[in-house]
């Protein structure tokens, strides 16, 4: 496989759900080449993933203040930092997937504009229209990588 | 004078804690409680919810541990709806058990405890952790990795996911393993078993060379309790409730789930959320009692699988008979436990009746109370619920793992206290050894206080006049 797509966050308190929500919507597109995981975080497991992939695209919904539209931003390894199973940190986990497995890959975040994290379930209108400028983005993205 | 110590937050574990050491005037070690600073307040307000919620809404007690609560939840309910369950569902749910106890316990010895014991008690804590393991042993950490994912895999291809899966319901599970999620579990399975057996080979090796650890980290007597079968194999899942002391006797057994609080008080403490069980005969506190791995392993008459029994007899010749009363050796329990779920998930992919489609009982509200109790990695977890005729909860009691170490954890944390500090004088290692006391348990506080809340953190050495004699910080 080539590229592969995490959407994370926590579906249960509201947008914070958008990540894995593009990602399901992403998967049933069946995109050729593409490993679509969704995620309520990342996990030490995922560095393996990433490490046999050449393409990687994290997806969370962003709490930054002034964020309007859907951002893609380049992710380095973050190097000699430590692994926290309650923090996601695309950073480490890539530093993870070098040092462990022999490679990372190149990588991008895929940061969404979100509105509410209260408790509950279903996406705001920022949310839900982020999730599907993202999903445009991300079929683009890996047809694109084949 | 008094003084106290102060560690806050407790690292490498799961959830929030910290340790007050309490010193008399000439700098003795005089007592130690273990806090917790989460509260979380499930039993109260699942009040009014539907029965048929309550796997899923308590499942959400932790990430960790969300398959624990599932079980133990639907079981409640199955109780409630007065079904058995198909035997296909109740196999399916021992086979989810079996993967929430190989995470976990993967997740405790490689990432949270290991970097103690392998990089040591007196390294640097920046290398103290996993990114050390990785770069002193690469293969080790991998393998670690790849055992917890197995574990999580098995939730996953069950359940649909491996965090909060919405899969055990009142009266059996929602739907079962196909024929390739079995092939995929087959063809993982001698990697898992290999890692196991590195696994503990590596701790046995170690603690010959650690009886100080063994000794001081910390051994004293108490109760054991845990699930056995009926003929006294280990359980995890059904079974009923055995006590043992610490020279090996049983003091009651099997034991309905349902008559718990005959045997098990709880007692109210003002400096944690935390709740502390006992044994009531026994009355609070000297009915302090384990469980968890190292009480299973005590309560049980043996593992039932041929490689996990093994390896019980070794530990057994060796430790303690079926009283081993360090805390030390919940690692090496932990890794035997792991070994034996991995031969009975073979067990189960070798059994037709996995695969029967006949996966649930339907029923209506047949009972008005029903007590679910399953074993989760760190121990025995009831759920008590009571409910009206429509399936309504009126009141919920839930007795967590976690809480039922808390005696133990305070008397672990007191009595490494007291074999390492003497005075003021506290170095790094030591503190190390004193958290390592609260890991040993590897506890899961998320669940055990049934809030979201995080405290400002800090470690102050307060004089009796309330002076800050010092003071430190550690980042969780």
């Amino acid at each position: 496989m080539r590229t592969l797509v995490i959407g994370y966050g926590n579906p249960l308190r509201r947008d914070d759900g958008a990540g894995p929500e593009a990602a399901r919507r992403l998967a049933g597109m069946q995109p050729p080449g593409v490993v679509v995981v969704e995620a309520h975080q990342l996990l030490p497991e995922h560095a393996e993933l990433l490490s046999r992939v050449r393409r990687a695209v994290f997806v969370d919904a962003s709490a930054e203040e002034g964020l309007e539209e859907v951002r893609l931003q380049p992710v380095e390894p973050a190097a000699g930092a430590g692994l926290d199973p309650h923090v996601s940190d695309p950073g480490r986990l890539l530093a993870l997937a070098a040092e462990l497995f022999g490679n990372a890959p190149e990588a991008w975040m895929l940061r969404l504009p979100a509105a509410d994290f209260g408790i509950g379930e279903g996406l705001s209108p920022t949310a839900e229209a982020a999730v599907r400028e993202a999903v445009a983005r991300l079929a683009d993205f890996c047809a694109a990588a084949k | 004078m008094s003084n106290r110590i102060v560690i806050d937050p407790v690292t490498r574990i799961e959830g929030h804690a910290k340790i007050s050491i309490f010193l008399d005037d000439g700098g003795k070690v005089n007592d130690a409680q273990f806090h917790v600073v989460e509260f979380r307040g499930f039993e109260k307000f699942c009040e009014g919810r539907m029965l048929w919620e309550m796997p899923a809404i308590t499942a959400r007690t932790c990430g960790i541990c969300p398959v624990s609560h599932l079980l133990a939840s639907a079981k409640a309910g199955d109780e409630i709806l007065a079904v058995s369950v198909p035997p296909a569902a109740d196999k399916l749910r021992r086979l989810m058990n079996k993967g929430q106890m190989i995470q976990s316990h993967a997740l405790s010895f490689f990432h949270l405890s290991a970097p103690d014991f392998l990089i040591g008690w007196d390294a640097p804590v920046e290398k103290r952790n996993i990114v050390g393991i990785i770069r002193e042993n690469p293969e080790l950490a991998r393998a670690g990795i790849r055992l917890r994912q197995f574990g999580q895999e098995i939730i996953e291809l069950l359940g649909g996911k491996k965090i909060h899966p919405a899969w055990a319901v009142p009266g059996g599970v929602r739907c079962g393993l196909t024929q390739e999620g079995r092939k995929q579990i087959v063809a993982k399975l001698p990697e898992a078993f290999e890692t196991a057996r590195t696994a503990l080979d590596l701790f046995k090796g170690l603690v010959e060379k650690s009886r100080e650890e063994v000794d001081k980290l910390a051994s004293f007597e108490s109760l054991f309790m845990g699930l056995v079968a009926a003929d006294g194999a280990w359980e995890n899942h059904g079974g009923k409730l055995r006590f043992s002391d610490s020279k090996g006797n049983i003091v009651a057994d099997q034991i309905d789930a349902r008559d718990y609080r005959d045997y098990i008080g709880e007692a109210v403490q003002s400096s944690s959320y935390l709740k502390s069980p006992y044994y009531k005969p026994q009355g609070f506190p000297d009915g302090m009692y384990r469980v968890g791995p190292l009480a299973r392993l005590n309560v049980c008459d043996f593992m039932g699988t041929p490689q996990a029994d093994a390896e019980l007899r070794e530990y057994r010749a060796k430790w303690g008979g079926r009283a081993v009363k360090s805390c030390y050796l919940y690692h090496y329990a932990r890794l035997i436990e792991i070994l034996a779920c991995l031969e009975r998930t073979q067990r189960l992919m070798d059994d037709a009746g996995m695969f029967s489609e006949d996966l649930r009982a339907d029923a209506g509200i047949n009972k008005h109370r029903g007590v679910g109790v399953s074993e989760a990695p760190r121990g025995t977890l009831f759920h008590d619920y009571t409910v009206d005729g429509n399936g309504v909860i009126q009141s919920v009691n839930m007795i967590i793992a976690t809480g039922q170490n808390n005696l133990a954890m305070n008397r672990s944390v007191l009595e490494i206290a007291r074999n390492y500090i003497d005075g003021n004088e506290i170095p790094e290692g030591v503190l190390n050894r004193v958290e390592h006391g609260i890991r040993n348990f590897d506890p899961c506080l998320s669940c055990s206080t049934h809030a979201v809340g995080r405290m400002p953190m800090q470690v102050r050495l307060i004089g009796p006049d309330g002076a800050v004699l010092d003071e430190a910080r550690r980042d969780g």
